[in-house]
């Protein structure tokens, strides 16, 4: 049985003003939200603009706003979001500088997992150097940006470092054994930008589809920044 | 481990392009289809707001003691209306729900709580209520 399915899609091009373009579109009702944009794709917009890899939640590459929600598309099921008849709005993600249609420039997000320490594909990490136990939520990261989107204080301060670099630098401070390397982070994420920013909504941690927990480890990191400052009244080094 | 060598904090997100500056702060103001975190966050908004702006009321307010007596009791004879009588109800919600959130926030952020967090916003908005019918019903009734 196949459903009967609008497609609303927010459309951009560099130089163009932005549209919402409109498709129809019959879909199991059990195939993914990307299936359905692959789909308007293959048979009916050839110049539609979107990001996929894997199809399985593993990559982050695709994620996108349906129907005003951040999500993996590759993983949600268009019956978790309509009906028979229903309608599907999808659209790039928040707080994103937007390429095309549904893509958006990942650089400073990137730019700034790589400032704390964390590239994407560390040259030595993780396989030989493996987090302790309280560290493997954050190793499920797949830097997909849902968190930034989610995120209330980024929509209207960018230059707020954002949940997921800052998770990052929880799980490398806590993580190194080399005091200057903490100083580092700790510098990095102990301003007003950094840590302190947080508005402690927790949309990044209800919002994050590999349950990191951004928001807990932004916690984590202001305790840890506190106690370092009592520390230093007493002359005595960061924890 | 590598570490790039960009100045911290240097490149903003520069924002969704088709989207305006000025409706990016609409986003605090819409928590339909999100968490209970980010309705404690728009409350805390609209209540801090509504704050700031009772504050100058209060004080433009205060200013007719200089007019005189005859303005002053003027206008304690409007405060004891029971339109202005609603208002002082939520006036009374707005810094309960502002205070109760803020003590949450403060919590939650200097990592107490921090898995509680969202019992902990229940457990003040319902203590928020239980005040503020005392309170309402205080005001109503004296």
């Amino acid at each position: 049985m196949t459903w009967q399915l609008t497609f609303k899609v927010a459309r951009y091009k560099p130089g163009e003003p932005p549209r919402t373009d409109t498709f129809q579109i019959e879909l199991d009702p059990e195939r993914t939200i990307l299936d359905g944009v692959e789909k308007i794709w293959a048979e009916q917009d050839r110049t539609l603009t979107f990001r996929h890899a894997c199809h399985h939640a593993s990559c982050g590459s695709c994620a996108i706003m349906a129907n005003d929600v951040e999500v993996l598309p590759c993983i949600v099921e268009v019956n978790q979001v309509t009906r028979n008849g229903g309608t599907i709005e999808v659209g790039p993600l928040h707080n994103f500088p937007v390429v095309s249609d549904l893509v958006v420039d990942m650089g400073t997000f990137f730019e700034r997992m790589q400032q704390v320490g964390m590239p994407i594909i560390g040259p030595t990490d993780p396989l030989d150097n493996q987090p302790k136990d309280d560290f493997h939520a954050y190793e499920n990261c797949i830097e997909c940006g849902i968190c930034l989107s989610a995120c209330p204080v980024v929509a209207t301060d960018p230059t707020y470092l954002g949940p997921a670099a800052l998770a990052a630098a929880y799980r490398q401070y806590h993580n190194s054994d080399d005091s200057e390397e903490k100083q580092r982070i700790m510098n990095l994420v102990d301003r007003e930008n950094g840590i302190w920013r947080c508005h402690v909504a927790y949309e990044c941690t209800a919002a994050c589809p590999s349950n990191v927990d951004p928001a807990g480890k932004i916690m984590g990191l202001r305790r840890q920044a506190t106690v370092n400052r009592v520390r230093k009244l007493f002359g005595l080094k960061p924890a | 481990m590598a570490v790039s060598n960009a100045p911290e904090g240097s490149r903003a997100y520069p924002g969704q392009q088709p989207r305006e500056p000025q409706k990016r702060v609409l986003r605090w103001f819409q928590p339909f289809n999100r968490s209970l975190g980010t309705w404690s966050f728009t409350l805390n908004r609209v209540t801090g707001i509504g704050l700031v702006v009772y504050l100058y009321l209060h004080l433009g307010v205060l200013s007719l003691l200089l007019v005189g007596e005859e303005s002053w009791d003027t206008f304690l004879a409007v405060a004891k209306s029971p339109p202005v009588l609603v208002m002082d109800v939520v006036l009374l919600a707005g810094l309960l729900i502002h205070g109760f959130n803020g003590l949450r926030v403060a919590l939650v952020g200097s990592g107490f709580m921090v898995k509680q967090q969202r019992q902990l916003f229940i457990g003040m908005m319902v203590l928020a209520l239980i005040l503020l019918v005392i309170g309402g019903t205080a005001v109503f009734l004296k």
